[in-house]
């Protein structure tokens, strides 16, 4: 929180997402674990939120590696979901070994978490994937 | 004679402005079981930097 005194003219508010660096080698199947909670700290019932995460690759080379853009084309479409072996809170990000072999480095991502009715839209992370070129197919 | 006198008063306003941060994030790698204190694994996933996002 911050006071706005005197002759002050302008306060930044709102969070920029988490940024993400994802790597693995190309083939292998990987996954993450993203835990939720509310500003309480208190996790998140995941069957209340519809989970949704799209790769894509810019149309047009970055400068910078994985920079986000909406000029992109859809790679992949995954539904991250809360598996048995999640705690409360925790949902996983996975993808299987054909799925990473169409990625690249600099591809980009996102996961986002929607409430019933689109209520309430939350991004829950930013990033890129980096891949390692594999020897053994 | 009569006089008037006028005195602008400045009032001193305070405005607050809080950042609603309404979720939490951490992220836990899953690595490989294989690796060893000696053979530690790569880093499978890196968050870039922090914000008030992260737990």
């Amino acid at each position: 929180m911050a006071t706005l005194r005197g002759s002050s003219r302008s306060y930044s508010v709102g969070n920029t997402p988490p940024r993400v660096a994802w790597t693995f080698v190309r083939g292998d199947t990987a996954a993450f674990k993203v835990y939720v909670t509310d500003d309480a700290k208190q996790p998140l019932n995941i069957p209340d939120w519809t989970i949704e995460m799209e790769i894509k690759r810019a149309t047009t080379p970055q400068s910078t590696v994985g920079t986000i853009t909406d000029n992109a084309t859809i790679i992949l479409t995954l539904s991250p979901f809360q598996d048995p072996d999640d705690s409360p809170g925790e949902f996983t990000v996975s993808i299987n070994s054909t799925q990473s072999a169409l990625l690249q480095t600099g591809d980009i991502f996102d996961i986002e978490l929607r409430s019933a009715q689109d209520q309430i839209v939350w991004t829950v992370a930013q990033g890129y994937v980096v891949v390692i070129e594999d020897v053994t197919n | 004679m009569r006089q008037a006198v006028i005195k602008d008063v400045k009032k001193q306003r305070l405005a607050s402005i809080k950042t609603v941060k309404t979720f939490r994030v951490k992220f836990i790698n899953i690595g490989i079981e294989s690796s060893t204190p000696g053979l530690p694994s790569p880093i499978g996933i890196a968050v870039i930097g922090f914000n008030n996002y992260i737990l």
